[in-house]
């Protein structure tokens, strides 16, 4: 049950960070969405935009979902900038 | 208030290999066209669609995957969406969601009588009706139509959205009628169909991937790449080899027999009730066999599951539209997405994207004048259970960027324990760590609670297929 509404709440922030890299960094798009992790293949000039995008998602996300809103719940995500994927932790 | 987008219905078609394409536009309020064409390049019919996207800022409504990937494919890429085939399978729990199943139980119709395609046959005159009418005398969709043939003409376009906008009407007749139990649905709806979207996205995207990198992976770790089927032979041996040199002479074992593997340990003195790996971790002191055991098994699934064949099949070439510069050797790997697996409703695909071994991640690697943006959620389990079940003190302790941390620091434990004793008395563990964590009291629910948050109507898709309608939310 706490895995269903996790994954509809990944769900949901990863819509949202689709339509604000949409936006903000025409060029960047996700490539893989895996169980609690997102993949966004971006220029060189946007990771940084993509990044804070990702980040105030995650913060509308969290507004938006009806379980949260209001809820006083704070969620994190660890967001790095890779070449690799074998790069992240 | 917000003022709600105006439904739009969309339906492309190819016409020919050629990429000239017929589309028909049809707004849902005076079932008029917005807008058609035929035999339009790409590149018109993606102008003029992004300028209903500009100016209408519509929610588009199509039948499913067809048109999702139809688009992802070039490139148009609408906000908003309400996917008939996505919400019939959340509305209905129907996993097979095509355009005849979507239409019958739109409209009340029996699905297990649903018609099937059939070749011509003596009797076929007899109850054959106007091929250019969609439904049938009986209700049901003509199969000819639902497999494809509305594909045909702009007429049969135009008559495929008009279609669309019945079943679209009746699905939110549907989503009203559970709006006192599931007060959420219509925004769970919605998702459900951008999700759709993503996923068509993620199929046309694919997985920026380096084939040289992950050859030479691959061959490190599995051989190189076999070039006959006698070669192929040679190379399995040669692995199996590694490990059964080390057991006595006698009988030859199947490394691939869970059984004859027991066989073979018992044979090296190493008795187990079965051979899971966790297990034989423990034991590689024990015998020389154990240890190349292992390393087999990890050698075995690349060349298996993850091997050159994966490769072959699944990393396709760059297009030529992504630069001219990138060394041949690049590729996108490629898989079939999915929005919900139909359990507790995550993205899943094919190809091995959700499994794939970390040793083969070094060839996902970003294109030139690209990087990875990489996020994954923290301590997502806890942080939903304490949205889900209203609960102040988690809420509380959701404040901190480590949930674990704390609570690792208060019992004096590894963080890694400390992730377990939350994780145990969250779902209720009563014995182990996670009664311990209870027992230093964690800021976690008591049972009472967290049975009621289990029992809670949160009013969304949650825990695996949505009941049927009228049966009431979630339990």
């Amino acid at each position: 049950m706490i895995q269903g509404a996790a994954a509809e709440f990944f769900k949901v922030w990863a819509l949202l960070v689709r339509a604000r890299t949409a936006t903000a960094a025409t060029d960047a798009r996700i490539v893989l969405c895996l169980h609690d992790e997102l993949l966004v293949h971006a220029p060189d000039d946007a990771v940084e935009t993509v990044r804070a995008a990702i980040d105030d998602a995650l913060v509308e996300a969290a507004a938006r979902w009806s379980p949260a809103a209001g809820s006083g719940v704070r969620f994190v995500a660890d967001t790095s900038i890779i070449r690799r994927w074998a790069d992240a932790k | 208030m917000a003022v709600a987008p105006p439904l739009i219905a969309v339906a492309i078609a190819r016409t020919t290999d050629d990429e000239r394409w017929t589309a028909v536009v049809t707004d849902a309020e005076s079932r008029d066209d917005v807008w058609w064409a035929t035999d339009l390049d790409p590149a018109a019919l993606v102008r003029h669609l992004g300028t209903v996207e500009r100016d209408r800022t519509p929610r588009w409504v199509w039948w499913g995957h067809d048109t999702a990937r139809a688009l992802a494919h070039l490139d148009v890429r609408p906000m908003r969406c309400w996917d008939l085939a996505a919400v019939h399978r959340l509305l209905h729990g129907d996993w097979r969601a095509n355009a005849a199943r979507v239409w019958a139980r739109a409209n009340d119709l029996d699905s297990s009588s649903i018609p099937e395609l059939r070749p011509p046959d003596l009797f076929s005159a007899a109850d054959a009706h106007d091929p250019e009418q969609p439904v049938r005398a009986d209700g049901y969709l003509d199969p000819a139509w639902a497999e494809g043939g509305w594909a045909g003409s702009l007429a049969r376009l135009r008559r495929w959205n008009l279609l669309a906008l019945d079943v679209l009407d009746r699905q939110m007749v549907r989503a009203d009628s559970v709006m006192s139990e599931r007060p959420a649905i219509s925004s769970t709806l919605q998702a459900e169909s951008t999700a759709a979207m993503l996923a068509a996205e993620l199929e046309g995207e694919g997985v920026p991937f380096d084939r040289a990198v992950g050859e030479r992976i691959l061959t490190d770790l599995v051989g190189p790449r076999p070039r006959s089927a006698a070669e192929e032979v040679e190379s399995v041996a040669r692995r199996d080899a590694s490990v059964l040199r080390h057991v006595p002479d006698g009988p030859s074992y199947d490394l691939r027999s869970p059984e004859q593997v027991k066989s073979m340990l018992r044979r090296c003195g190493v008795e187990v009730p079965d051979t899971r790996s966790w297990r034989l971790e423990r034991l590689v002191d024990a015998h020389p066999v154990v240890q190349p055991l292992l390393d087999w098994r990890k050698a075995e699934r690349m060349a298996t599951t993850f091997g050159y064949g994966w490769i072959d099949e699944h990393v396709e070439p760059v297009g030529s539209n992504l630069g001219a510069d990138l060394a041949a050797s690049r590729g996108r790997l490629r898989g079939r997405w999915s929005s919900s697996d139909g359990a507790a409703g995550r993205m899943t695909a094919t190809a091995g994207l959700h499994n794939m071994p970390a040793e083969i991640r070094p060839a996902v690697e970003a294109e030139p004048g690209h990087r990875f943006v990489r996020a994954d959620l923290g301590q997502i389990e806890p942080r939903i259970l304490a949205a889900v079940a209203r609960d102040a003190d988690l809420a509380r302790a959701t404040q901190d960027d480590d949930m674990y941390a704390p609570v690792a620091a208060r019992l004096r434990v590894d963080r890694d324990i400390a992730k377990v004793a939350v994780l145990g008395a969250m779902y209720g563990q009563t014995t182990g760590v996670g009664a311990e964590g209870r027992r230093g009291r964690l800021p976690v629910l008591s049972a009472r609670r967290a049975r009621g948050a289990r029992g809670a109507r949160w009013g969304v898709f949650v825990g695996g297929r949505p009941p049927a309608a009228g049966t009431g939310a979630t339990r």
